[in-house]
């Protein structure tokens, strides 16, 4: 019987493993020593948790307006806010922001946190990380060997990780029946720097490659190969590219 | 004399910050937070914004957002940029919200994401779930998935929020919004973790054949 849970829900549940939101951005950002990095670079390119926070990240910190309907609307919540944030304007009885809760509960509108909303969420994060604590399922022979079950992944080859320069090209393990590779590179958050094509398991670095890698960035370097029509035969993961730094 | 005119405009928010912890007045002191504030206006706005589509309640939630950065400014120490402290008060609060309102009646186009979560989708989902371990799981799903697609499902899965607001948060212009790319992604998924549990199992037949071809009696 199908358990009555949403589908991918667990899926994108928290790890032991994932960084806290300034962690992140500090990764984002390109902050933090070398070898706790490389790690939570690591952990953030295969975790679709820490890609969903990175996209609500970057939300928040491009503030422009996506249309003129969603400016108008800004402006008028622009007009209101410092009125009804500035601390000087509400300052009234002392302390200001009981100022402000008396503001909000003669409009009854304050609501506290919802303490039994917040059990039942510790509590479903505690279930979550128990759950991704156990170890990856294989298959155990016969002899005591293991075998863990893997998808069909390009390798990259060269080392991306505490490099002191840019290496002259960069190399993969070729697949059968690829007619051309693609590279992408892209930032911490997902977005991406640069593309660029190869007829063969490797290619030089693109100028533009080399004025992106300064020291300490942190990158994400993409391999894909495809057939004749342009149909993606294999990918390689998300490798992190960092230059010795900072 | 104005107290606003005594703030740097060119200060670091760390410093406007340190300025208003040391400032003995209170009245001087306000005028520094009340400029570190009124820096992050505009983008606590849009994103309170975005996570409602109403600007009414968007202005509720913003006003929540900074007079909880305000009780709580103590706790800020310094170890990220001051934007990404107020960003995560600004988060949880805008999600909370959102799952506060979860139990209201779906809007419309909501009900028909019911469909995404039954038959083949679900029951190759949880198989394949079931076997591996979520890395891989993941792998699988980034390479059949374009970037859109992924963020929606991550958004939209990952953090509940509903699909009007995602289409307002990634600035998507096509005429469904969101929705087209989380039914785009399904049809994608399907025959992707399909194809994978297909392969995983030849390569386990093949793992297995191989052994006892070297132990053969």
């Amino acid at each position: 019987m199908v358990p009555k849970k949403s589908v991918t829900g667990d899926f994108f549940e928290p790890t032991p493993e994932c960084p806290s939101i300034e962690e992140l951005a500090g990764l984002s950002a390109s902050i933090g020593n070398s070898g706790q990095s490389e790690q939570a670079l690591r952990h953030v390119a295969a975790c679709p948790r820490c890609q969903a926070e990175l996209v609500l990240l970057a939300s928040f910190e491009q503030a422009e307006a996506n249309s003129g309907e969603e400016e108008e609307d800004l402006r008028w919540m622009l007009d209101r806010l410092p009125q009804r944030s500035n601390l000087e304007t509400a300052r009234g009885s002392t302390p200001v922001l009981g100022s402000w809760r008396s503001w909000w509960n003669r409009l009854g509108l304050f609501r506290p946190v919802p303490v039994l909303a917040a059990i039942a969420a510790l509590v479903i994060l505690g279930i979550g990380i128990r759950e991704f604590m156990a170890p990856a399922p294989q298959l155990r022979l016969p002899t005591g060997e293991s075998v863990t079950m893997r998808g069909y992944q390009i390798r990259l080859l060269t080392p991306l990780i505490d490099i002191a320069a840019v290496p002259d090209e960069l190399t993969w393990e070729p697949v059968v029946g690829a007619a051309r590779y693609e590279v992408v590179v892209r930032y911490v958050d997902g977005t991406e720097a640069v593309r660029f094509n190869s007829g063969g398991n490797h290619a030089k670095w693109p100028e533009s490659m080399r004025a992106l890698a300064t020291p300490g960035r942190s990158l994400f370097i993409e391999v894909a190969a495809l057939d004749g029509s342009g149909r993606t035969l294999a990918k390689s993961e998300r490798q992190p590219f960092k230059l010795n730094g900072n | 004399m104005s107290t606003a005119k005594l703030v740097d405009p060119l200060l670091s928010d760390e410093a406007l910050l340190e300025r208003y912890r040391t400032l003995p007045g209170a009245r001087d002191r306000e005028a520094w937070i009340n400029e570190l504030f009124s820096r992050h206006h505009r983008k606590v706005a849009l994103w309170c914004l975005r996570m409602t589509s109403d600007r009414e309640t968007a202005l509720d939630l913003a006003q929540e957002v900074f007079a909880k950065a305000f009780e709580k400014l103590d706790t800020f120490r310094g170890d990220s940029k001051f934007s990404t402290w107020l960003y995560t008060i600004a988060r949880f609060h805008c999600l909370n919200h959102l799952r506060s309102n979860a139990a209201k009646p779906r809007t419309e186009g909501e009900d028909s994401l019911q469909e995404l979560e039954d038959g083949s989708f679900r029951t190759t989902f949880e198989a394949i779930e079931a076997r591996i371990d979520r890395g891989e799981t993941w792998k699988v799903v980034q390479q059949a998935l374009s970037e859109t697609e992924l963020k929606v499902m991550m958004l939209h899965y990952g953090h509940g929020i509903p699909l009007a607001k995602v289409t307002a948060l990634l600035q998507l212009d096509n005429a469904s919004g969101a929705k087209a790319f989380i039914v785009s992604a399904r049809r994608k998924l399907v025959p992707a973790l399909a194809r994978w549990k297909a392969r995983t199992e030849r390569q386990l037949r093949a793992s297995i054949s191989g052994y006892g071809d070297d132990h053969g009696s």
